[in-house]
């Protein structure tokens, strides 16, 4: 049953699987954030929107923001639908993004 | 994560917000996308139970964090 | 198939025992003891797959992942499998794989759901796999380590590692394995491959992201309603009308008034559905948390456990003696993952 080796031991393989190969980079910083856009994507967990809009209104008391882009997705166990994100990137300068749990 | 990361790849500089429980989920998840050391806020769990009140508090947490993640000037 | 054709990474080590151990300090096991994978097993269970060893059986993409045939194989050897087990767990990882199921969601939760393979048609025999007795519980070489090949696939090939990616609260103790099959000669209804299309000679398994199953009992009825009024209170305590779907899995005595009566299954179903209707202020008081996600809504509004009869799996399995049912409730109990039935190919 074991694949014997030169040296008396034996061979086993590994059951793991790396990740694919991704490269991804930051997007350039906005430096200061007025006159920005700011985008907020909710993933629909209890209190996440309502924890970002808290966000939205902090900053847009620090900051003169342009305005605030309100974005949700339908279902937290997945990544947004790439429309959501793509329609959400158009307007937006800056974004947050809630919530991990 | 991935949301935020995907954000990152259309141009847009982001922040995601992370509880303190799920901060390895959210670094093996940045590794699998290809920026193993993307920044995220990090606050205390839970958020989806909160009062407004204290949901307030995680708020006024986050927002420095932001800030430093968007390395806002000024 | 040649040796020479794995790709996988290889260790060294001085013997069996040492392997074992190997593979608990690699952190690459369930906390039970593995099978040492060695690179003519691995040959031997792709042969038996009909597959080679670099075919992707299935992708999970938000982990970038592929899952290979060889990769199937070295853990389906890890869970303790015979070879001629490989098809269902090739199948039941393409059916996960399906984006309906939500592989990535499922394994990933808080919620901590089990990976359930559900087996039907000629293989169940062939295989030897285990409908009756102690279902859910330790019986068969094959219901034991089909299931744990799949947990160990979760782990090992996608990440899923409890505490990181893998954020179960409790889990389930189905976790370490979760697979059956139906009674399909006791049961008086066709298997639900057969209700979902596939030919009765067929085999196929479903694959269904179902949290422990809740028993109930009724050894008291003396009519079919009776009894489908017993298992329609356990919905209800159990379930949530969020959308999913769910699996009522019913002994075969336990059915006795239901056969006798001859009930057909859809019958069933719609019973079970118009008894498990509740008003919104019902299902208000067991969770709060769901009055503010749910659509808009009066109190005495009427709305049942599932959208639909459609929506609940109706299986006879388990022990000939004991009036006993099951109700297994789905990952997060809504619409973010649904049940699969894949047919295994060329069976």
């Amino acid at each position: 049953m074991t694949t014997e080796t030169r040296n008396g031991g034996i061979t086993v393989m590994d059951p793991r699987a790396g990740a694919l190969d991704a490269n991804a980079e930051l997007a350039p910083r906005p430096g200061k954030l007025d006159g920005k856009v700011l985008g907020l994507l909710s993933n629909g967990k209890l209190n996440a929107a309502e924890l970002l809009q808290m966000v939205g209104e902090m900053l847009g008391e620090q900051f003169e923001l342009k305005y605030v882009k309100e974005a949700d997705k339908p279902d937290a166990s997945r990544p947004a639908p790439e429309d959501t994100v793509a329609e959400l990137a158009r307007e937006s300068d800056f974004a947050v993004v809630a919530i991990g749990d | 994560m991935h949301d935020g990361i995907e954000l990152e790849k259309l141009g847009v500089p982001s922040a995601v917000l992370i509880t303190d429980e799920f901060v390895n989920q959210a670094k093996a998840i940045a590794e699998i996308q290809g920026i193993p050391d993307y920044p995220f806020a990090i606050i205390p769990h839970p958020i989806g139970r909160l009062t407004p009140e204290a949901l307030k508090g995680r708020a006024e947490a986050a927002v420095p964090q932001i800030l430093k993640i968007l390395e806002v000037e000024g | 198939m040649a040796e020479g054709q794995l790709a996988s990474q290889t260790f060294q080590v001085p013997d069996t025992v040492e392997a074992i151990e190997f593979y608990f300090e690699q952190g690459l096991t369930d906390g039970l003891p593995v099978v040492p994978p060695t690179p003519d097993m691995v040959a031997r269970f792709l042969d038996a797959s009909g597959l080679g060893a670099k075919d992707v059986v299935g992708t999970i993409p938000t982990r970038k992942r592929e899952i290979t045939a060889e990769k199937v194989a070295i853990n389906a050897i890890m869970a303790g499998c015979k070879p001629e087990y490989m098809p269902v767990v090739t199948t039941a990882i393409s059916a996960m794989c399906e984006e309906e199921f939500n592989l990535h969601g499922t394994s990933a939760s808080t919620a901590g759901t089990g990976h359930m393979v559900l087996v039907h048609g000629p293989i169940v025999k062939d295989l030897d796999i285990n409908y009756a007795n102690n279902l859910f519980g330790p019986t068969k070489r094959s219901n034991a380590t089909i299931g744990r090949a799949i947990r160990l696939i979760i782990m090992n090939v996608c990440g899923s590692i409890p505490g990181i990616l893998d954020k179960s609260t409790f889990g389930h103790p189905g976790k370490y394995s979760y697979c059956f099959a139906e009674n399909e000669e006791l049961s008086p209804w066709q298997p639900l491959h057969v209700e979902r299309g596939l030919p009765l000679e067929s085999s196929a398994v479903t694959v269904y992201a179902g949290n422990a199953p809740i028993q109930g009992s009724d050894h008291g009825s003396h009519t079919g309603e009776g009894i489908l009024n017993s298992i329609a209170g356990l919905m209800v305590a159990n379930g949530m009308p969020e959308g999913g779907e769910m699996m009522v899995v019913i002994s075969p005595e336990m059915l006795l008034h239901v056969r006798e009566e001859g009930w057909s299954k859809q019958e069933v179903k719609n019973y079970l559905f118009e008894a498990t209707k509740r008003e919104y202020a019902f299902w208000d008081t067991l969770d709060r948390g769901w009055s503010s996600r749910s659509e808009p809504h009066e109190e005495t509004d009427v709305v049942s456990v599932v959208e639909s009869p459609d929506d609940l799996m109706v299986l006879v399995a388990g022990g000939t003696a004991g009036g006993f049912f099951c109700t297994i409730l789905p990952w997060g109990g809504g619409t973010a993952t649904k049940s699969v039935t894949k047919q295994i190919p060329g069976m």
